[in-house]
């Protein structure tokens, strides 16, 4: 039989009984959730029904880079967590015969990804958001950490509601004075939208392929655009070095 | 007929549970549609819901056949069950097997009951939101092996949409789902970001200095930053006038 385990179920209460916890309050909820469910990466990102995935919370030294290879391409666990709305549990990067997205996975076995679990969460009908682990080595979630895992995705999804039910609480989670992950991202695709002439939407996906194609982390393309030191309308490369 | 591909009636299931939501809810109707669909898209036997009234007793409310609910109630009735100890712990309790001691040992009454039924396992979700657990899924199966992880998720996934119809109707809000809120605010603040590149680019600024001037406009004319934000990506902001 498989409930939850006594320290999940702890990490849990802890985290439920918290009205108002700081960013950096849920970086070490996350870390503790992560030791319990043996992973060393934890990410918890927005998906809203049209646009891209937005990093809120994470902890693990990979987990950033995994995430932005991911948005970087536009795909991978995570999205196809929310898509399929079921966990999409990748055991073991390295044995990849039949699985999609080739081309994203060997990225991330690059950074020393072996095993990445995505758990979607879910809001009554609506999928709002998703759950995203790693390990640097391979092999499956043993029943007790899928039991846990599942528990915690749930439990997390709480919290997010908490803080959207809240009188106004949605608009001061996303307050200026937040770092958004991917802020400079944003700015980037607007003022690539003003040299272009194109929408900001259009425009991320420009700096996507950019950052793709060039094989650099996109928050380092978005912080060359913001700078004036990497320009996408010119047909010619600069004359100083660019990735 | 051939049978609809399993992904359109999950999509389908949702849809309709949904819709449900909307208008008159009449909360028995639609957990008998629920334990329906979970029949429908589970490798389960039978499926069941508990509900806790606002007394905080608990009471059987649907159940897929009049045997399961039969079992369900006398479970409430002993105090026994995974149904019982995941509405009181509020956590999962999943692939429960019923035909080994351990079970006995637990559960003696109910798990008698359950194996003459030919229950093999039992699984049992919470209808759950934050701390308030006010109910319990029941997925029965009457065949060796296990609820994967997928199964489990989704039998999650329409245990919540209960969850949030019933909360709605006991609060009686008519109010927009949170997530609709938080995604908003959300793309709100990506509005203004990608408003502070634009207004940076046609106006010769850093990042920060954008940021600033749109926050002095916003405040000189009491108008939101997300308006100003929209006024810049519109390119109809005038970023040389003075502000105040």
């Amino acid at each position: 039989m498989v409930g939850l385990s006594a320290e999940m179920d702890r990490l849990l209460t802890e985290l439920e009984a918290d009205r108002n916890p700081s960013e950096q309050q849920i970086s070490q909820h996350l870390a503790r959730a992560a030791g319990l469910l043996g992973l060393e990466g934890l990410a918890v990102s927005l998906v809203p029904p049209a646009g891209s995935i937005e990093l809120l919370f994470y902890t693990g030294a990979l987990t950033a880079g995994l995430e932005d290879l991911q948005y970087t391409q536009g795909q991978g666990p995570s999205m196809d967590a929310i898509t399929a709305g079921r966990p999409v549990l990748i055991d073991d990067l390295g044995d990849r015969g039949t699985m999609r997205w080739a081309d994203l996975l060997s990225s991330v076995e690059k950074i020393g990804v072996r095993a990445v679990f995505a758990f979607p969460m879910f809001l009554g009908a609506a999928r709002f958001g998703v759950m995203t682990g790693h390990r640097t080595t391979p092999g499956p979630l043993g029943q007790q950490q899928l039991a846990d895992g599942l528990a915690l995705a749930s439990a997390l999804t709480g919290l997010l509601t908490a803080f959207a039910a809240g009188a106004g609480a949605a608009g001061d989670f996303f307050a200026m004075d937040r770092d958004l992950y991917h802020s400079g991202v944003h700015q980037a695709s607007g003022m690539v939208a003003a040299q272009l002439g194109i929408s900001p939407a259009d425009a991320l996906i420009r700096i996507r392929a950019h950052a793709y194609q060039s094989g650099h982390p996109l928050a380092e393309i978005a912080t060359l655009i913001l700078t004036r030191r990497l320009n996408l309308a010119a047909d010619h490369p600069p004359d100083h070095h660019t990735p | 007929m051939a049978e609809r591909p399993r992904e359109e009636r999950i999509t389908n299931a949702f849809v309709e549970l949904a819709d449900t939501l909307v208008g008159d809810f009449d909360a028995i109707h639609f957990l008998d549609r629920l334990v329906e669909h979970c029949l429908d898209l589970l490798d389960i036997a039978a499926a069941g819901v508990i509900l806790a009234t606002p007394l905080g007793d608990l009471m059987d409310a649907a159940a897929t056949d009049r045997r399961t609910r039969a079992l369900e109630e006398a479970g409430l009735h002993w105090g026994e069950g995974p149904l019982v100890d995941c509405y009181r712990t509020g956590r999962p309790v999943a692939n429960a097997a019923l035909d080994d001691d351990q079970a006995l040992h637990h559960w003696p009454r109910y798990t008698l009951r359950a194996r003459r039924l030919g229950f093999v396992s039992h699984s049992a979700l919470p209808l759950r939101l934050r701390a308030q657990t006010i109910g319990a899924l029941s997925l029965y199966r009457d065949q060796p092996g296990l609820l994967d992880p997928a199964q489990l998720s989704l039998g999650q996934a329409l245990a919540d949409i209960a969850t949030i119809g019933i909360l709605q109707q006991h609060t009686g809000a008519e109010q927009p789902p949170v997530a609709v809120h938080l995604h908003a605010a959300m793309q709100d603040r990506l509005l203004i970001e990608q408003a502070i590149g634009f207004l940076a680019e046609r106006a010769d600024l850093t990042p920060d200095e954008s940021f600033v001037r749109m926050r002095t406009h916003s405040r000189a004319q009491r108008r939101p930053l997300t308006e100003v934000a929209r006024q810049v990506l519109d390119d109809a902001f005038d970023a040389a006038a003075p502000d105040g």
